[in-house]
């Protein structure tokens, strides 16, 4: 510290006073009560004594003009200049005021009040606590700097009875020390400690803190450390964005599979359902063909018995014409015959005729031919009853063959019957299917009708719940959008512009660091609240001093009365931030007030959550959208239910009555493709139908043929039996009796013939030759003839009938014939075989299924299918959205930002390790030296105790000091002597090589206030000596009323002014005498 | 390398056709992991990698040179960059025809580089195709094809190679694919422009160009017809395995394929590990390796002096501003670096007695004793370490 200026008024016993010091040696001299000590009162007061002490009643001007008031200008440190000025008074009327400059010329307040005194102890440190409060100086502070430097004339030899463990601060103590031990160091361990100062301060400032200068090494590495986590705050909004489009797809995706799968297991189902339900119809379908290929088979056998029937029919009459073609050939050679022995007969009778004795002959011959015309009676009849006989037996014969044959008929019309009746069922069966068919396809269109009305109505309830959803979204929508302005976010551009304020500001707050700290020492209870760095207010009650510490900016409100805002940083710095301040007012803080937080993160995190709000805002709002699409065209299906709920009417109406609940139980088998289904088994069963009335008019017209066949065969027999009946009467015989009989009696007849035939040839022979003979052989002839000739008609008669007979039944068989060639019955069989095998392979239903189960299988299908189409679609946007966000690349970056960052801060933990090495290195250094240097005494004493002995040509021993600098006494031969033991001159010369030797170490100035008054010339003139040594390194004010002891005579001010600058300016001599103007 | 997905060789009189396949050229691309004279080094290289694959598409006779995406770092890169692209491509063999494909990273978009109104555009030869159409089509011989499809965004679920045009039944051309995606194996690739296993198989073509994957390989392997990553020329951080490769790809007029690795690449990028100070003065005192990116991890305890040695042997191999370092570029880890035998005595042996005092006292903080518990023992090693220093520097 050094004194610059000091002006005084109505300060004790000065009214006025006014001089500059100079750097070295100051002699003010002048007589006494001139106002020299009240001149050194001024400064001492200047610097330590509170303008309101109560102390000041001391410093009141001897002759009461005014207020005593003091300005000194003093430098601590280069471009270190202040200006304390002060008007003292114990109560009103005070004022105090510290200024700084660090030219001399222009000043800037630096603290008012009581912050004066605060500040100055703090430029001084000189072990003096700060004003007020617990252990804080009354009046003039008392310690051991003070004594040393500024003491006044009568405390000079309270130094050595004093030590600096007494003063109230340690900051005496420790300002002390730093000069001893700087003094005492070694010169490699100051080379280590100024090479780790130079490390250390590189990074840190004066007070410890980590510099933010641009030079620092810490501001680099700490730009690139905010850069990129501002880039990877950037990138983590992208990224979260990203994330969220690519969770939104995985989920959709995920969704979309399960429905997927719902929807294969549904169509699963449904088909199984409808499998099942196939398969039961194919069953009774298979049933059903396998019956009609049954019919169709059995008829063709019937038809093929028919046939064989008539054949076997015609080959029988065909061997009856053969043999009747035989009796006819035979009765026309034996009628030929006949002709011809008649012939030969009446040739021989015209021979005869020419002959002698015909009367005995004509007798005899008339005898015999009488006895041979009952002869041949008899023959003949036996041969009429023989042939009546065989006659009777063909009859026979016939009838028990048209008994056979009308008894096959018979059957044949049985079967046939049976066949018709079966054709009849299966026509019926057919027509009753096909009104069956016809019946379920009605149920179908009542169950379409229903199904439209389901749907409907579906639709309508569907479209009501749509619309009450939607509704939901709606008020959903709503609620959030009131959400979203509750929040009274910025957009995203506002908020970016926030952002960019914010940064920009903080930028240039960054700028304006450096580090504040305000320390407020309220002289009496006050209101304070502070903000430093415009962080939260803190408010302060009361008189207790406050520090305060800050980067740039430190707010003070004091009551009500006045807000100090302190600003660190350049002119241009400060306008810059101050716009931004400006601008963040204007836009930031009341955007972060509207939206009620009080940080842009926390905007931003508010602007994120309204992005979401918005975009779920949003989809709600599609979604209602949607709905209310859905439920538009439910609602366009509401008109459509009273018609189809008409048509269900209508179609149930025309439904067979009584038969729905069984029609709907057939419908239920057709399954879903009942349609097709109906119109397949309606084509079936037409087939069918159609198959049966051919097969009943088939059946039909053979039973009728069969029938005429049957009458046919009835009406012969009947005649026949006729025939029979009536040669068979008269007689009980049976007819083979007969025969034997007519045989018997014809062979008889015949053998008598013979002989009366012999008889008579002989006789004719005998008696009248051959005319006898000959005209019994022509008789013989023409009856054989005629007999032969019957024979033969009746023969062809009876070939004729059976001719006919034959014709109509090749006529027949033919017929019937050309119908069994159409007849395919190896088809029949085959299609009778498939049609089993078909149904032994139809599959049986896996379970039992109703048309319910298909209905329900169906619905939960298209469900499902609506579902998937829905997800797609939304699917489908979140594809979209995903093309606009960073995906992989953004992922990359954030990767290659965190490697950046990580190896950032490893750098920055490599340097904060390095400088934060440096720091300690520095600080253990200090604390090693302060260890080793902190004992005061020994470093202090023996530069005393040097000079001293110098002094005293050795007289006296070393001065023995504590580690407090607490004087204990001074060996004198060899004994220790307490102070008081030593003459006054002699103490105080001690005391001021003591002071002298303090005030060195400190570089500072000192006031010595009339000392050495009770030395000898030689002691003031070493004295003189050494002051003008030590005046090329610390400044000496020297008060005296005796300037001889200190100059010499042309040193003295000279008649051109009261001050004269010498040697260089390192003694500076002023004439008080002519500066202080006094109160006397 | 080489890998046939058919029998035999062909011969060169068989071949008809010669392709350099290369992709994620990622210039522009900053390593932000690295300290600024680095990263320099790095980025440049990735533009003097073109050089060489232009250089071997002319020693081979390539037909065609096909860039499959992620030609830039970004979609809107710095003009040196696209400038010194163009230059690049404008030096090139005006008789072969080179394609360049839109990637996930610099997607075709409005304001792109590749967008039509950019003047990267007007900058390009008339051999250098910009692949701008989604229905990408160029007869690149008579009997070879190419058809490509641009990424749009920086990510998306379409599978463009299943986007390009399938085979016509008559059609016997040599078909090839050029898209930009993620195979099926990759993780994320369903939102990363995915490509389907098969799809070459599916949309008949003879060889799939793709790009995105920085090493090299054909997915899946040894797959007819291939689909090939060829990977990044230069790699782009550590662990990217077969990265800085082309594939020469050879067609032959049967549409049998071949393809080989070829190295194009100027930096290797390694990982290294010592765990003795006579490991680090092997690596050290060895082969000089200008030209590999190396991160090394020093895993070791050290006493001061010991330490003190090593950091001088790291500061060879990094290299100082005035002199080059053994290894191209060097990434310490010194993580595992420990400062352990803290005895001051030897290392401060003959130093005045504060000094001596103060190393003591920093090992006992260095130790966690001596009531300075809340000073990091790092701080404290690190203080032993610049006092150390300090001494021998001031004495010598």
């Amino acid at each position: 510290m050094r004194l610059l200026t000091v002006r005084a008024t109505s300060f004790q016993g000065i009214d006025k006073a006014e001089l500059q010091f100079g750097p070295g040696l100051n002699v003010l001299y002048g007589p006494n009560a001139l106002g020299k000590s009240s001149l050194a009162h001024a400064i001492r007061s200047a610097l330590l004594l509170p303008a309101k002490s109560r102390a000041t009643e001391a410093l009141q001007s001897w002759h009461g003009a005014g207020l005593p008031s003091v300005e000194l200008t003093f430098q601590t440190g280069p471009g270190q200049i202040w200006r304390v000025s002060k008007t003292f008074a114990p109560g009103s009327g005070s004022s105090a005021q510290l200024e700084h400059s660090t030219d001399g010329l222009s000043f800037s307040r630096d603290s008012r009040g009581r912050q004066v005194d605060e500040r100055i102890r703090e430029l001084l440190r000189w072990g003096v606590k700060g004003p007020g409060g617990r252990g804080g100086a009354k009046g003039y502070p008392d310690a051991f700097l003070t004594h040393a430097l500024l003491a006044q004339q009568e405390d000079v030899a309270q130094i050595l009875a004093r030590g600096i463990a007494d003063d109230s601060d340690e900051s005496g103590k420790k300002h002390l020390s730093e000069a001893l031990t700087a003094l005492a160091q070694d010169p490699l361990f100051k080379a280590v400690l100024d090479r780790a100062t130079e490390q250390q301060s590189e990074a840190f400032t004066a007070t410890g803190r980590r510099s933010r200068s641009r030079t620092s090494p810490f501001h680099e590495i700490h730009e690139r450390i905010t850069e990129l986590q501002t880039q990877r705050r950037a990138l983590d909004v992208e990224l979260g964005d990203s994330e969220l489009a690519e969770q939104r797809i995985q989920q959709l995706n995920s969704e979309k599979d399960e429905l997927q799968s719902a929807l294969s297991e549904g169509q699963e189902r449904l088909t199984s359902v409808q499998r099942d339900l196939e398969a039961s119809a194919a069953l009774i379908t298979l049933e059903q063909a396998v019956a009609t290929a049954k019919v169709v088979l059995t008829d063709i056998d019937e038809q093929l018995q028919t046939v064989s029937l008539e054949d076997k029919n015609h080959t029988q009459l065909a061997g009856a014409v053969q043999e009747s073609k035989g009796t006819c050939e035979a009765t026309k050679a034996s009628e030929t015959a006949a002709r011809a022995k008649l012939k030969s007969a009446k040739a021989a009778l015209d021979l005869a005729l020419n002959q002698e004795g015909a009367e005995t002959r004509a007798r005899k011959q008339e005898e015999l031919k009488n006895q041979l015309l009952m002869a041949r009676q008899r023959h003949r009849e036996a041969e009429a009853a023989m042939k009546s006989a065989e006659a009777v037996g063909e009859l026979h014969t016939r009838v028990a063959t048209g008994e056979s044959e009308l008894t096959h008929l018979q059957e044949l019309i049985e079967e046939q019957q049976e066949a018709l009746k079966a054709a009849e069922r299966n026509a019926m069966a057919a027509a009753e299917s096909l009104q069956l068919a016809e019946s379920i396809a009605l149920y179908g269109r009542l169950y379409r009708a229903r199904m439209d009305l389901s749907v409907a109505e579906a639709g309508a309830t569907a479209a009501a719940s749509d619309q009450e959803q939607a509704t939901r979204e709606r008020r959903q929508a709503d609620e959030i959008e009131k959400q979203l302005v509750d929040l009274n976010v910025p957009d995203s551009e506002a908020l970016s512009q926030i952002r960019q304020i914010r940064q920009d500001l903080d930028v240039a707050e960054a700028a304006l660091g450096g580090g504040l700290s305000v320390e407020v020492r309220p002289r009496s209870p006050l209101e304070l609240r502070v903000a430093p760095d415009d962080k939260e207010r803190q408010e302060f009650s009361g008189s207790e001093p406050i520090d305060v510490e800050a980067e740039r900016s430190v707010s003070i409100s004091v009551d009500d009365l006045v807000d100090i805002r302190i600003t660190a940083g350049e002119q241009s710095a400060r306008t810059s931030a101050e716009a931004l301040r400006e601008q963040w007012s204007v836009v930031g803080e009341p955007a972060l007030k509207r939206s009620g937080v009080e940080s842009v993160r926390r905007l931003g995190e508010l602007r994120q959550q309204a992005d979401e709000l918005e975009r779920s805002a949003s989809d709600h709002r599609a979604k209602a959208q949607a709905l209310e699409a859905s439920a538009d065209q439910g609602q366009e299906s509401q008109s459509g239910i009273e018609e189809a709920r008409a048509r269900v009417e209508q179609r149930k109406a025309a439904l067979p009555e009584g038969l729905e609940e069984t029609l709907g139980e057939s419908f239920a088998q057709l399954g879903e493709d009942w349609e097709a289904q109906l119109d397949s088994l309606k084509k079936d069963q037409a087939k069918a139908d159609s198959e049966a009335r051919q097969a009943r008019e088939s059946a039909t017209t053979q039973l009728a043929r069969l029938k005429t066949q049957s009458e046919e065969r009835r009406l012969q027999l009947d005649k026949l039996r006729k025939e029979l009946a009536g040669v068979e009467s008269g007689t009980s015989k049976p007819w083979k009796e007969r025969l034997e009989a007519a045989e018997a009696d014809g062979t008889k007849a015949t053998v008598e013939i013979e002989q009366l035939e012999q008889q008579e040839s002989t006789l004719s022979g005998e008696i009248e030759g051959q005319e006898r003979e000959a005209r019994i052989a022509l008789q013989g002839a023409e009856q054989h003839l005629e007999k032969e000739s019957a024979a033969l008609e009746a023969a062809n008669e009876h070939h004729n009938a059976l001719r006919e007979d034959v014709a109509g039944a090749a006529s027949r068989l033919k017929t019937l014939k050309e119908q069994a060639e159409r007849l395919d019955r190896a088809a029949a069989v085959k299609a009778v075989e498939e049609a089993k095998q078909a149904l032994a392979q139809a599959p049986a239903p896996a379970a039992v299924v109703t048309q319910q189960d298909l209905e329900a299988a169906t619905h939960k299908r298209d469900d499902t299918k609506r579902m998937l189409e829905a997800k797609k679609r939304e699917l489908d946007q979140a594809r979209g959205a995903l093309s606009q966000v960073g995906g992989e690349v953004v992922r990359e970056r954030k990767r290659e930002l965190d490697d950046a960052l990580t190896a950032a801060k490893d750098r920055g933990r490599e340097i904060e390790l390095e400088y934060e090495g440096w720091k300690l290195l520095v600080a253990t250094l200090r604390e090693t030296e302060n260890l080793e240097g902190a004992h005061l005494g020994n470093s202090l004493g023996p530069a005393v105790t040097d000079r001293f002995n110098t002094l005293t040509g050795g007289r006296y021993g070393a001065l023995e000091l504590d580690a407090h600098l607490k004087t204990d006494g001074v060996h004198v031969a060899g004994e220790a002597r307490d102070f008081e033991a030593l003459s006054a001159g002699t103490r105080d010369q001690l005391a001021t090589l003591f002071r002298l030797t303090i005030a060195e170490h400190l570089g500072s100035a000192i006031v010595l206030d009339d000392h050495l008054t009770q030395s000898d010339e030689d002691k003031v003139g070493w004295f003189r000596d050494l002051l003008r040594e030590m005046s090329e390194r610390i400044q000496v004010v020297v008060l005296t009323c005796r300037p001889k002891d200190y100059l010499a005579d042309a040193e003295f001010a000279g008649p051109d002014g009261p001050v004269n600058d010498r040697a260089g300016g390192l003694l500076k001599v002023v004439d008080l005498g002519r500066v202080v103007v006094g109160s006397g | 390398m080489s890998r046939s997905p058919s029998t035999g060789s062909p011969s060169d009189d068989e071949v008809a056709v010669k392709l350099v396949h290369t992709a994620d050229w990622h210039l522009g691309k900053r390593f932000l992991a690295f300290e600024e004279s680095d990263n320099v080094k790095l980025s440049r290289a990735r533009l003097a990698a073109v050089d060489r694959i232009l250089g071997l598409a002319d020693q081979h006779a390539a037909d065609a040179v096909l860039c499959a995406g992620d030609l830039f770092d970004g979609p809107t890169p710095e003009k040196e960059w696209w400038t010194g692209l163009a230059q690049k491509l404008n030096s090139a063999s005006p008789s072969r025809p080179i394609f360049l494909l839109p990637g996930n990273h610099d997607p075709l978009t409005a304001r792109s580089v590749y967008s039509a109104d950019h003047p990267f555009r007007a900058a390009l030869p008339q051999w250098v195709h910009v692949v701008d159409q989604d229905d990408f089509e160029y007869e690149i011989t008579p009997d070879a094809v190419l058809y490509a499809r641009p990424c749009r965004s920086l990510a998306g679920q379409d599978d463009l190679a299943l986007a390009l045009p399938a085979r016509d039944a008559e059609d016997e051309r040599i078909r090839v694919g050029m898209v930009h995606g993620s195979t099926f194996d990759i993780e994320g690739a369903d939102t990363h422009f995915p490509i389907s296993i098969d799809a070459a198989k599916q949309r008949g073509l003879d060889y799939l160009a793709i790009g995105d994957h920085h090493g090299f390989r054909d997915v899946p392997t040894g797959a007819v017809p291939p689909t090939v990553y060829p990977g990044t020329p230069e790699a782009t951080k550590f662990g990217e395995r077969d990265a800085g490769h082309v594939a020469l790809v050879l067609i032959t007029r049967r549409r049998r394929v071949t393809f080989h690795k070829e190295r194009v690449s100027h930096w290797q990028w390694t990982e290294r590990e010592c765990t003795s100070l006579n490991d680090l003065r092997g690596l050290a005192h060895g082969t000089a390796m200008r030209d590999q990116v190396m991160r090394l991890r020093v895993r070791m305890g050290l006493g001061i002096e010991e330490l003190a040695e090593a950091e001088d042997l790291l500061a060879a191999l990094k290299g100082t501003a005035a002199s080059h370092g053994r290894i191209g570029i060097l990434d310490v880890d010194r993580s595992e670096l420990r400062l352990d035998n803290l005895d001051p005595a030897k290392a401060l042996e003959g130093a005045p007695d504060v000094l001596q005092k103060t190393a003591a006292r920093l090992v006992e903080i260095a130790e966690g004793m001596g009531g300075a518990e809340s000073i990091d023992p790092e701080v404290a090693k690190h203080a032993l370490l610049h006092l150390h220093r300090a001494l021998q520097e001031l004495q010598t």
